[in-house]
């Protein structure tokens, strides 16, 4: 777990350098709804900023929130019902950031892998899918269902090994529901400090302060960027790891 | 079962269906420009998916189908548009499906891409190739397209080209194949009569009640073991219509086709019948209009 602010300055998306870089490829012209791209369409930012793609499989509990997790983030209708997720669904979501030690942005690619629970237990086509080749796991949970959040080190070991260098992140969802919550602060202290996982926050709602257009962006910003900090942090150790290596061959 | 839930909501909410092939019992499709271009794009597509199976989704409704896809039964067809339209956005998805009549046992694999905004090509697959991989061959056969799927994606809600032009006073019309088992339908035919009176869903509720009440009583219906009505009669109905205080209605029938006219009061009644025919003749001899292949 890295701190954060170590790799992404958090300050610059006060910036108006980063609110027009949102504010004109990733919005819609209205100013509040998110654009959304198809495979061949992309946001036409300048070639100047470097693209990198990453691939996340996001696992967790039966119903805890996953698909509403990705359209909140990808900006998609969050469903109002739920209902088991057939197959496995991916989406895209591309979030700028500004690396502190390169001094540039970087356009993350975040490829989010949502399959439902069912699937990946009856069809292995299904789960080799969604592991083959995967950058990290963001693991989910509900703040309002401990079993969820008691699951994770299990889905954690099932998963990952030591030597894997997965950029492994927790996210809770409904913190709209803290009045019925079953999961506490302590837990989530306990669970960040055993395992070194940073753990965050979503609550998938639609935005009731629609007269502030940034709100629903600036409640993501937090979450998007720890998930590309972590996921530029993983970058960073295994290619060190390569160097290693290398190194070690050459003596 | 609980995978279905969506799919079976969006149809028993049918009266916000923005599509038809639920009374109809015949797929949804929407007429694009330069149909051979598409045509070649996704058979292209489709066997780099080792795949017969492939189809091209303009907002839910069939722009362009391999022969195979064609072939499947049109519960199949009809099954499987709604199924993605009433899915929640994704980029890209692989998911397993039964087909009530071609493999009721065992799963294939439904993989769709969405290319751009509002359209989405579908293979039907075995085993391989993997969702990953088939998605990274996307933009290499989908590039040279994005023109002619932006002109698609700009037929819709019109369902026709700007050119096919029909009669001022036509509200909405259906137009359905039993043979082939499509439907070509239309509420937004001609945009200056956006704001008079009638507004699309309400043209769209009409178009299906009159559909519902002319058939099994005036014309026979095209689902198999369900032809009551009609036999009855002595003779065969060919064309009705009906009058209203808000709008006028004719449906008229042809070989192996069906229309459904929705229109403006401002139209003559005695007009109503040779206008319906030329729109019919519009719309059954225009090239691009691929209704009448089986």
């Amino acid at each position: 777990m890295c701190q954060p602010g170590l790799f992404i300055q958090p300050e610059w998306y006060h910036s108006r350098e980063a609110t027009e870089l949102i504010t004109s490829y990733l919005l819609k012209r209205d100013g509040v709804t998110r654009k959304t791209f198809g495979i061949l369409e992309k946001p036409s930012f300048p070639s100047t900023i470097e693209e990198i793609s990453y691939k996340l499989f996001i696992v967790g509990k039966s119903s805890v929130g996953k698909t509403s997790t990705v359209c909140k983030l990808t900006g998609y209708p969050i469903p109002t019902l739920h209902s088991e997720t057939p197959g496995v669904q991916v989406s895209t979501v591309y979030w700028p950031a500004r690396i502190t030690g390169l001094n540039r942005i970087i356009m993350f690619k975040l490829q989010l892998w949502d399959a439902g629970e069912n699937s990946l237990k009856k069809f292995d086509h299904i789960l080799n899918a969604c592991t083959e080749k995967t950058d990290g796991i963001l693991f989910v949970f509900s703040i309002v269902d401990k079993g969820s959040f008691d699951e994770i080190p299990q889905f954690l070991t099932k998963l990952t090994n030591p030597g894997d260098n997965l950029c492994k992140i927790v996210l809770g969802t409904k913190f709209d529901l803290h009045a019925e919550s079953e999961v506490t602060q302590r837990n989530i202290k306990d669970f960040e400090s055993t395992w070194h996982i940073p753990v965050l926050r979503i609550k998938n709602v639609l935005n009731y302060n629609q007269s502030d257009p940034q709100s629903d962006l600036y409640e993501l910003t937090p979450i998007l960027t720890t998930i590309c900090e972590q996921l530029w942090h993983r970058d960073i150790i295994s290619a060190q790891n390569r160097n290693r290596n290398q190194e070690k061959a050459f003596f | 079962m609980q995978v279905c839930f969506q799919l079976l909501d969006y149809i028993l909410e049918r009266w916000c269906l923005p599509t038809f092939s639920d009374v109809t019992n015949a797929v949804d499709i929407i007429v694009i420009q330069d149909i051979t271009t598409i045509q070649n794009f996704l058979e292209a597509f489709t066997e780099a998916g080792d795949s017969l199976f492939g189809c091209l989704l303009v907002k839910g409704k069939v722009a362009s189908a391999t022969k195979k896809w064609c072939s499947l039964s049109p519960t199949e067809l009809i099954l499987l548009s709604l199924l993605i339209e009433s899915l929640p956005h994704c980029t890209s998805r692989d998911l397993p499906v039964y087909l009530p009549q071609m493999s009721p046992t065992v799963p294939h694999r439904l993989l769709t891409f969405n290319l751009i905004n509002g359209v989405d090509v579908c293979v039907i697959c075995g085993p391989s190739p993997s969702l990953s991989k088939l998605q990274s061959e996307v933009s290499r056969f989908w590039s040279p397209a994005i023109d002619n799927l932006r002109a698609a994606c700009d037929v819709h809600p019109r369902n026709v080209p700007n050119n096919v032009v029909l009669d001022q006073n036509i509200l909405g019309f259906m137009l359905i194949n039993s043979e082939s088992n499509k439907c070509l339908c239309s509420v937004d035919i001609n945009n200056n009569l956006q704001e008079r009176g009638i507004n699309s869903s309400r043209r769209r509720e009409i178009l299906r009640c009159y559909y519902q009440k002319v058939i099994g009583t005036y014309f026979s219906s095209t689902v198999e073991g369900s032809e009551i009505g009609p036999a009855e009669y002595s003779h065969k109905p060919q064309e009705t219509y009906v009058v209203t205080d808000t709008y006028k209605i004719y449906a008229l029938q042809s070989a192996s086709f069906q229309f459904f006219v929705l229109y403006t009061t401002d139209i003559p009644t005695y007009a109503m019948r040779s206008v319906t025919q030329k729109s019919f003749n519009i719309l059954t001899k225009d090239k691009n209009v691929v209704i009448y292949e089986s």
